[in-house]
Protein backbone atom coordinates (compact mmCIF):
# COMPACT_ATOMS: atom_id res chain seq x y z
CA UNK A 1 0.00 0.00 0.00
CA UNK A 2 1.37 3.60 -0.86
CA UNK A 3 1.11 5.87 1.83
CA UNK A 4 2.02 9.08 1.10
CA UNK A 5 5.07 10.92 2.97
CA UNK A 6 4.35 12.04 6.58
CA UNK A 7 5.20 16.02 5.76
CA UNK A 8 2.53 15.54 3.17
CA UNK A 9 -0.17 14.31 5.39
CA UNK A 10 0.31 16.62 8.13
CA UNK A 11 -0.44 19.25 5.06
CA UNK A 12 -3.46 17.59 3.98
CA UNK A 13 -4.73 18.13 7.55
CA UNK A 14 -3.60 21.39 8.07
CA UNK A 15 -5.40 22.56 4.78
CA UNK A 16 -8.50 20.78 5.66
CA UNK A 17 -8.67 21.74 9.10
CA UNK A 18 -8.03 25.61 8.20
CA UNK A 19 -10.95 25.28 5.75
CA UNK A 20 -13.20 23.89 8.33
CA UNK A 21 -12.02 26.83 10.61
CA UNK A 22 -12.86 29.53 8.45
CA UNK A 23 -15.90 28.02 7.04
CA UNK A 24 -17.30 28.01 10.79
CA UNK A 25 -16.09 31.26 11.33
CA UNK A 26 -17.84 33.34 8.34
CA UNK A 27 -20.42 35.74 10.17
CA UNK A 28 -23.79 35.89 8.19
CA UNK A 29 -23.28 38.85 5.55
CA UNK A 30 -25.48 42.08 5.32
CA UNK A 31 -25.06 44.94 3.06
CA UNK A 32 -26.95 48.21 2.26
CA UNK A 33 -26.79 50.56 -0.43
CA UNK A 34 -28.49 53.29 -2.26
CA UNK A 35 -28.16 54.89 -5.36
CA UNK A 36 -29.26 58.42 -3.68
CA UNK A 37 -26.46 59.49 -1.10
CA UNK A 38 -28.22 63.04 -1.08
CA UNK A 39 -31.74 63.93 -1.38
CA UNK A 40 -32.88 67.67 -2.28
CA UNK A 41 -36.20 68.85 -0.69
CA UNK A 42 -37.52 71.64 -1.98
CA UNK A 43 -40.80 73.41 -2.41
CA UNK A 44 -42.09 77.36 -3.33
CA UNK A 45 -43.97 79.64 -0.70
CA UNK A 46 -46.44 78.41 0.39
CA UNK A 47 -50.42 80.29 0.85
CA UNK A 48 -50.30 78.24 4.26
CA UNK A 49 -49.10 77.88 6.88
CA UNK A 50 -47.56 74.60 6.58
CA UNK A 51 -45.35 73.31 4.04
CA UNK A 52 -45.23 69.51 3.09
CA UNK A 53 -42.55 68.04 0.74
CA UNK A 54 -42.41 64.33 0.13
CA UNK A 55 -39.93 62.40 -2.23
CA UNK A 56 -39.09 58.72 -2.75
CA UNK A 57 -35.93 56.72 -2.49
CA UNK A 58 -34.64 53.50 -3.00
CA UNK A 59 -32.05 50.85 -1.13
CA UNK A 60 -30.96 47.44 -2.26
CA UNK A 61 -30.15 45.22 0.56
CA UNK A 62 -28.55 41.71 1.00
CA UNK A 63 -28.27 39.07 3.93
CA UNK A 64 -27.54 35.64 4.31
CA UNK A 65 -29.54 35.74 7.45
CA UNK A 66 -33.06 36.55 8.25
CA UNK A 67 -35.55 37.90 9.42
CA UNK A 68 -34.44 41.43 9.70
CA UNK A 69 -35.44 44.51 10.83
CA UNK A 70 -34.91 48.46 9.72
CA UNK A 71 -34.47 50.73 11.61
CA UNK A 72 -32.91 54.69 11.03
CA UNK A 73 -32.14 57.58 13.02
CA UNK A 74 -30.94 61.38 12.37
CA UNK A 75 -27.41 62.72 12.78
CA UNK A 76 -29.24 65.54 14.52
CA UNK A 77 -32.20 67.43 15.68
CA UNK A 78 -34.18 68.90 13.12
CA UNK A 79 -34.96 72.86 13.25
CA UNK A 80 -37.67 74.24 15.09
CA UNK A 81 -41.57 73.27 13.86
CA UNK A 82 -39.93 70.60 11.49
CA UNK A 83 -40.97 66.88 10.81
CA UNK A 84 -39.68 64.64 8.98
CA UNK A 85 -40.81 61.06 8.50
CA UNK A 86 -40.34 58.28 6.36
CA UNK A 87 -42.41 55.07 5.59
CA UNK A 88 -41.04 51.64 3.57
CA UNK A 89 -43.62 51.37 0.63
CA UNK A 90 -42.38 48.05 -0.54
CA UNK A 91 -39.47 45.03 0.42
CA UNK A 92 -40.33 44.48 3.84
CA UNK A 93 -43.53 44.68 6.32
CA UNK A 94 -43.70 48.40 6.77
CA UNK A 95 -44.24 49.55 10.23
CA UNK A 96 -45.81 52.47 8.88
CA UNK A 97 -45.06 56.18 8.73
CA UNK A 98 -42.52 56.70 11.21
CA UNK A 99 -41.33 60.09 12.51
CA UNK A 100 -36.99 60.45 12.34
CA UNK A 101 -34.95 61.76 15.25
CA UNK A 102 -32.31 61.12 16.90
CA UNK A 103 -33.23 58.05 18.32
CA UNK A 104 -33.27 54.52 16.16
CA UNK A 105 -36.98 54.21 15.45
CA UNK A 106 -37.57 50.89 13.33
CA UNK A 107 -39.25 51.07 9.75
CA UNK A 108 -40.26 47.88 8.88
CA UNK A 109 -39.68 43.51 9.80
CA UNK A 110 -39.25 40.38 8.39
CA UNK A 111 -36.90 41.24 6.12
CA UNK A 112 -35.72 37.93 4.28
CA UNK A 113 -32.43 37.02 3.94
CA UNK A 114 -31.34 37.33 -0.27
CA UNK A 115 -28.92 38.72 -2.11
CA UNK A 116 -31.03 41.26 -3.83
CA UNK A 117 -33.44 43.26 -2.09
CA UNK A 118 -34.96 46.09 -2.49
CA UNK A 119 -36.50 48.70 -0.67
CA UNK A 120 -38.72 51.71 -1.32
CA UNK A 121 -38.88 54.67 1.07
CA UNK A 122 -40.73 57.95 1.14
CA UNK A 123 -39.73 60.74 3.22
CA UNK A 124 -42.63 63.11 4.14
CA UNK A 125 -41.01 66.62 5.53
CA UNK A 126 -43.35 68.88 7.21
CA UNK A 127 -42.30 72.51 8.58
CA UNK A 128 -44.43 75.48 9.69
CA UNK A 129 -43.99 78.95 10.17
CA UNK A 130 -41.66 78.00 13.21
CA UNK A 131 -38.88 76.79 10.89
CA UNK A 132 -36.21 79.44 10.71
CA UNK A 133 -35.69 80.25 6.69
CA UNK A 134 -32.72 78.69 5.56
CA UNK A 135 -30.76 75.63 3.58
CA UNK A 136 -30.27 72.49 6.16
CA UNK A 137 -29.01 69.06 5.98
CA UNK A 138 -29.35 66.27 8.00
CA UNK A 139 -27.77 62.85 7.74
CA UNK A 140 -30.17 59.42 7.47
CA UNK A 141 -28.44 56.09 9.01
CA UNK A 142 -30.48 52.97 7.81
CA UNK A 143 -29.43 50.03 9.66
CA UNK A 144 -30.46 46.18 9.37
CA UNK A 145 -30.93 44.42 12.53
CA UNK A 146 -31.97 40.89 13.85
CA UNK A 147 -35.03 40.39 14.27
CA UNK B 1 4.74 18.69 -3.79
CA UNK B 2 5.50 21.06 -0.75
CA UNK B 3 5.74 24.28 -2.87
CA UNK B 4 2.11 23.50 -4.19
CA UNK B 5 0.88 22.41 -0.93
CA UNK B 6 2.07 25.60 0.85
CA UNK B 7 0.73 27.76 -1.90
CA UNK B 8 -2.84 26.54 -1.41
CA UNK B 9 -2.49 27.17 1.93
CA UNK B 10 -2.01 30.48 1.15
CA UNK B 11 -4.94 30.79 -1.50
CA UNK B 12 -7.14 29.67 1.43
CA UNK B 13 -6.17 31.89 3.75
CA UNK B 14 -6.52 34.78 1.38
CA UNK B 15 -10.24 33.63 0.14
CA UNK B 16 -11.41 33.62 4.49
CA UNK B 17 -10.32 37.20 4.17
CA UNK B 18 -13.35 38.90 2.67
CA UNK B 19 -14.58 42.55 3.15
CA UNK B 20 -18.06 42.23 4.73
CA UNK B 21 -20.46 45.10 3.61
CA UNK B 22 -21.60 47.00 6.05
CA UNK B 23 -24.85 46.70 7.63
CA UNK B 24 -25.93 50.16 7.83
CA UNK B 25 -26.20 52.98 4.81
CA UNK B 26 -26.79 56.95 4.88
CA UNK B 27 -28.56 59.35 3.12
CA UNK B 28 -28.16 62.97 3.31
CA UNK B 29 -31.02 65.11 3.20
CA UNK B 30 -31.13 68.52 1.73
CA UNK B 31 -33.52 70.84 2.34
CA UNK B 32 -34.59 74.83 1.90
CA UNK B 33 -37.13 77.08 3.98
CA UNK B 34 -37.68 79.98 2.42
CA UNK B 35 -38.63 83.49 3.86
CA UNK B 36 -42.07 83.99 3.42
CA UNK B 37 -45.00 86.42 4.34
CA UNK B 38 -48.29 86.37 2.85
CA UNK B 39 -51.35 89.40 4.28
CA UNK B 40 -54.95 89.14 2.67
CA UNK B 41 -57.66 91.24 3.52
CA UNK B 42 -60.82 89.63 3.81
CA UNK B 43 -62.71 92.31 1.99
CA UNK B 44 -61.69 93.24 -1.08
CA UNK B 45 -63.96 96.68 -0.77
CA UNK B 46 -66.22 98.35 1.24
CA UNK B 47 -68.58 101.01 1.34
CA UNK B 48 -68.42 104.41 3.40
CA UNK B 49 -70.80 106.64 3.32
CA UNK B 50 -71.79 109.69 5.26
CA UNK B 51 -75.70 110.64 5.01
CA UNK B 52 -75.86 113.26 7.10
CA UNK B 53 -73.68 116.33 8.42
CA UNK B 54 -74.10 118.67 11.78
CA UNK B 55 -74.16 121.92 11.09
CA UNK B 56 -70.20 123.40 12.53
CA UNK B 57 -69.51 119.89 12.83
CA UNK B 58 -68.72 117.01 10.56
CA UNK B 59 -70.27 113.19 9.59
CA UNK B 60 -68.96 110.32 10.39
CA UNK B 61 -69.17 106.61 8.84
CA UNK B 62 -67.65 103.23 9.57
CA UNK B 63 -66.63 99.82 8.48
CA UNK B 64 -64.89 96.98 9.92
CA UNK B 65 -62.77 94.15 8.11
CA UNK B 66 -60.41 91.63 8.73
CA UNK B 67 -56.69 90.69 7.32
CA UNK B 68 -54.79 87.05 7.88
CA UNK B 69 -51.08 86.91 7.89
CA UNK B 70 -49.00 84.38 7.56
CA UNK B 71 -45.15 85.12 8.23
CA UNK B 72 -42.11 83.53 9.11
CA UNK B 73 -39.57 85.93 9.71
CA UNK B 74 -38.71 88.27 12.43
CA UNK B 75 -38.81 91.52 13.42
CA UNK B 76 -41.15 92.88 10.78
CA UNK B 77 -44.00 95.73 10.79
CA UNK B 78 -46.83 96.28 8.61
CA UNK B 79 -48.01 99.54 7.28
CA UNK B 80 -50.91 100.97 5.26
CA UNK B 81 -50.98 103.76 2.46
CA UNK B 82 -53.55 104.95 0.13
CA UNK B 83 -53.18 105.33 -3.41
CA UNK B 84 -53.57 109.29 -3.26
CA UNK B 85 -54.26 111.96 -0.89
CA UNK B 86 -58.07 112.10 -0.01
CA UNK B 87 -60.06 115.23 -0.69
CA UNK B 88 -60.26 118.49 0.88
CA UNK B 89 -62.54 118.42 4.30
CA UNK B 90 -62.27 114.70 4.34
CA UNK B 91 -60.14 112.05 6.28
CA UNK B 92 -59.99 108.65 6.36
CA UNK B 93 -58.47 106.92 9.55
CA UNK B 94 -57.78 102.95 10.42
CA UNK B 95 -57.57 101.32 13.57
CA UNK B 96 -55.74 98.10 13.10
CA UNK B 97 -55.31 95.10 15.56
CA UNK B 98 -51.89 93.29 15.52
CA UNK B 99 -51.20 90.48 15.16
CA UNK B 100 -50.16 87.64 18.66
CA UNK B 101 -47.32 89.09 20.22
CA UNK B 102 -47.03 92.11 17.65
CA UNK B 103 -47.79 96.02 18.51
CA UNK B 104 -50.76 97.68 17.68
CA UNK B 105 -50.28 101.50 16.65
CA UNK B 106 -53.23 102.27 17.56
CA UNK B 107 -55.67 104.96 15.35
CA UNK B 108 -53.78 106.55 12.57
CA UNK B 109 -54.42 108.67 9.94
CA UNK B 110 -54.21 107.62 6.20
CA UNK B 111 -52.70 109.45 3.40
CA UNK B 112 -50.69 108.67 0.30
CA UNK B 113 -47.58 108.37 3.17
CA UNK B 114 -47.03 104.93 4.58
CA UNK B 115 -47.48 104.85 8.11
CA UNK B 116 -47.09 101.77 10.36
CA UNK B 117 -50.07 99.98 11.76
CA UNK B 118 -48.43 97.06 13.60
CA UNK B 119 -44.74 96.63 14.35
CA UNK B 120 -42.90 93.58 16.11
CA UNK B 121 -44.33 91.21 13.93
CA UNK B 122 -42.36 87.67 14.21
CA UNK B 123 -43.25 84.50 13.13
CA UNK B 124 -47.23 84.00 13.10
CA UNK B 125 -49.92 82.59 11.03
CA UNK B 126 -53.38 84.20 12.00
CA UNK B 127 -56.81 85.02 10.58
CA UNK B 128 -59.63 87.44 11.57
CA UNK B 129 -57.15 90.16 12.98
CA UNK B 130 -59.30 93.47 12.86
CA UNK B 131 -59.57 96.44 10.50
CA UNK B 132 -61.74 99.40 11.81
CA UNK B 133 -62.34 102.54 9.12
CA UNK B 134 -63.48 105.83 10.09
CA UNK B 135 -64.52 108.44 7.17
CA UNK B 136 -64.77 112.02 8.51
CA UNK B 137 -65.89 114.59 6.13
CA UNK B 138 -67.09 118.46 7.05
CA UNK B 139 -69.62 120.35 4.70
CA UNK B 140 -67.20 121.66 2.94
CA UNK B 141 -66.30 118.22 1.35
CA UNK B 142 -67.39 117.82 -1.81
CA UNK B 143 -70.66 115.53 -2.36
CA UNK B 144 -69.02 113.46 -5.17
CA UNK B 145 -68.42 109.70 -4.69
CA UNK B 146 -64.77 108.78 -5.02
CA UNK B 147 -62.15 105.41 -4.46
CA UNK B 148 -59.43 105.27 -2.82
CA UNK B 149 -57.29 101.93 -2.44
CA UNK B 150 -55.39 101.04 0.85
CA UNK B 151 -52.26 99.00 0.39
CA UNK B 152 -51.06 96.93 3.04
CA UNK B 153 -47.28 96.22 3.69
CA UNK B 154 -45.12 93.63 5.79
CA UNK B 155 -41.76 94.69 5.40
CA UNK B 156 -38.72 94.78 8.47
CA UNK B 157 -38.36 97.15 10.95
Amino acid sequence: MLRPPLPLTLALVAVVAATAVWAHATPARTGMSSDDLQLTLSSGPPSSGQIIVETETRFTFSTTSGPKQLAAQLDEDLPPGTRLEVQVLSGAMSAGRRVLTRRSTSLAFHLPATEAGELRLRYRLVYDIHTPPGHYARNVTFTLLDQ
Amino acid sequence: MKNIISKALVVLALGGVSAFAADNASQQLNFQVQPFVNITLADASLNLIISSIPLGGQGEATASSSYALVNNKLDQKITASLDSAMPTATTLSLTAGAPAGATAAGAVTLSATAVDVASNVDRVNESGISLAYTFNATEAAATDPFVRTVTYTVLAM
